[in-house]
């Protein structure tokens, strides 16, 4: 027996917005970045099912060019939290206050 | 079992028609090898290399302008008119910004080659937007665009505003573009596949489900932060004050004509009837809001760069009028329609607001001499300088003789002639409103004493391109037919 389709959109949504409320609630640039890094598995997590679904394989390629992308986003989203942890000596997004939120 | 060869996939035209990218892609790597084996004090050649990457890359966009719509590898990118007209606005974006941005980083300290070279990869990114035909290309230059812009946004590293700029964007662009890519998804698996002209096919055959619904906000959040309209524009004054001057001239012209040309293309070929209505009525909310709060906001800024940023959510605003109305047909006779105008919109903007940031970067190194103050009198101190500036505040509001007018003037008429008067009326009034921040800092150019600094910062690539801003907006307002006509054809062929 197979899962159904629909149980895997319903955890990808799922997935996704835990992230989507992680990033509007949490305060740790890290943990930020984290959540963001949740919702686009969750996107991947959608397509890949929704491929196997369609038996196609676009999603599946689709789901490695966000992979790769995202791959670069952390190297250069890491490089610019330390780069303001240097310079504020603090990563929580409460503390960048020189402009205004 | 067959052998799988690439080569069978990509033909010589594929790479033809995509050679300003191609170009631009191998200069950035040039560059990056010119730098490990120059001497430092022949860094002046990067520069020079980067200048002439983009003319050239300009000149094969003039010199292959098509007359129809062709593909490119396999239905993933399109080369038509309309591309070609959103590319030469981001070049011509790029272009200037290089040449305003010398002095400027070398007085900041900045390392050269990657500043460059990051401007080169994220023009790229620009330009595979408004050329992608599929919304794995549409994203995938999204990200090319925007990877690049975070970095250059935080480039000043020491500097704690710029640092701060740079993950304010980084964190809030993550997680729109983390938005879009989960609305691509869902229509995706609605619609079993991501090619615009298939998603036509499908799509007219949907009913306006909810999961459809969610999959088009989840769209126009995505691509209304790059376009930083209102309710997603809370990164734009903050990035527009702490990310460096010459970067932030880059991203407020090249992001928004690749997000919204990306988008348009989208909304227009791939969604029709009922669907259409959707859009529309979502994205009037976002043009009124964004019209609305950007400039009644910017009334009260008293820091220039921090006004241009609430000036420029005012402006994604009209871009989106023009947006809205190319989705009913009909207009006014004898004038082009929303997509035409707004195209001709986004080459006005680009003269005048890269014109305005360069007057930033001539009077002040980043940080100081910004607020309203700074530049009074400057009308007896620099006579040029200040006369320039009130072309580019004039064009901005949209008075005439200025090409800022002419754009406008096409939106709103664009807008009535689809039967959107109202929208029309709110941004008439608006733009009224801008005539009074815009005329504010008029008012301390020309009616108030000059104070008593006044560092210049004067450099011959800045008197270049503010001449070649002035002249342009100066000259194309008068004589705008060359531009309309220009976008008209591109925006014709959007439909084969």
């Amino acid at each position: 027996m197979t899962v159904p389709f629909g149980w895997y959109l319903f955890l990808s949504a799922l997935l996704f917005v835990i992230g989507a409320v992680g990033v509007l609630r949490r305060r740790n640039a890290i943990l930020l970045f984290m959540c963001i890094e949740l919702m686009l598995n969750a996107v991947n997590l959608t397509f890949v099912a929704a491929a196997r679904h369609l038996g196609q394989l676009d999603g599946q390629l689709f789901v490695f060019l966000v992979i790769l992308v995202a791959a670069a986003e952390v190297a250069i989203g890491l490089s610019i939290i330390i780069a303001i942890y240097k310079s504020h000596r603090s990563v929580d997004v409460d503390d960048l206050k020189l402009l205004k939120w | 079992m067959t052998g799988f060869n690439p080569l069978d996939y990509v033909n010589s035209s594929d790479f033809l028609s995509t050679a300003p990218e191609l170009l631009l892609v191998g200069v950035g790597l040039l560059i990056l090898m010119l730098d490990l084996f120059l001497p430092a004090k022949r860094r002046e050649l990067i520069v020079q290399v980067t200048v002439m990457g983009l003319l050239l890359s300009l000149a094969i966009v003039w010199i292959g302008w098509p007359d129809s719509q062709s593909e490119a590898f396999s239905g993933m990118l399109v080369v038509d008119g309309y591309s070609q007209f959103i590319k030469m606005v981001v070049l011509l974006g790029a272009l200037l910004v290089v040449f305003i941005s010398g002095r400027y980083l070398r007085n900041e300290g900045i390392y050269v080659a990657e500043f460059y070279e990051l401007l080169l990869f994220s023009s790229v990114g620009m330009m595979v937007m408004a050329s992608g035909a599929n919304l794995l290309t549409i994203y995938l230059g999204l990200e090319l665009m925007s990877l690049p812009l975070y970095v250059l946004a935080a480039f000043l590293r020491a500097n704690r505003r710029s640092t701060e700029a740079g993950l304010k964007y980084f964190l809030l662009g993550g997680f729109s573009s983390a938005l879009l890519l989960y609305g691509i998804s869902l229509i995706y698996g609605l619609t079993g596949t991501t090619n615009l002209m298939a998603l036509q096919h499908s799509l007219a055959s949907l009913p306006v489900s909810p999961p459809l619904l969610v999959a088009m906000v989840l769209l126009v959040a995505g691509f209304g932060f790059k376009v930083s309209a209102v309710p997603f524009h809370l990164w734009t004054p903050d990035v527009y004050m702490g990310a460096p001057t010459p970067v932030v001239a880059f991203m407020s012209v090249g992001t928004k004509a690749a997000a919204i040309a990306a988008f348009a293309r989208l909304m227009v070929v791939s969604f029709g009837g009922l669907q259409s209505s959707v859009w529309a009525s979502m994205l009037i909310v976002l043009a009124v809001g964004s019209m609305v709060l950007g400039n009644v906001v910017a009334v009260v800024q008293n820091n220039v760069k921090r006004m241009l940023a609430y000036s420029a959510i005012g402006h994604g605003g009209y871009l989106l009028v023009g947006l809205i109305a190319s989705m009913k047909p009909g207009s006014v006779v004898g004038l082009p329609d929303g997509l035409t105008s707004l195209l001709f919109y986004l080459f006005g903007y680009l003269f005048a607001n890269i014109g305005a940031f360069a007057v930033v970067i001539y009077l002040g190194r980043e940080g100081q001499h910004e607020s309203y103050e700074d530049y009074s009198g400057l009308a007896q101190t620099r006579p040029w300088l200040a006369a320039v500036m009130m072309i580019f505040l004039l064009s901005l509001t949209g008075i005439p003789p200025t090409i800022g007018f002419v754009g406008k003037f096409y939106i709103f008429a664009a807008a009535i002639g689809s039967g959107y008067t109202v929208l029309a009326l709110i941004g008439l009034l608006t733009s009224t409103i801008s005539l009074y921040y815009y005329m504010g800092l008029g008012m301390y150019m020309y009616m108030r004493p000059p104070v008593e600094r006044h560092v210049f910062y004067p450099t011959r690539g800045l008197t270049i391109s503010l001449i070649v801003c002035a002249v342009a907006t100066v000259l194309f307002g008068i004589l705008p037919q060359t531009w309309v006509h220009l976008a008209q054809s591109g925006v014709l062929q959007l439909w084969h």
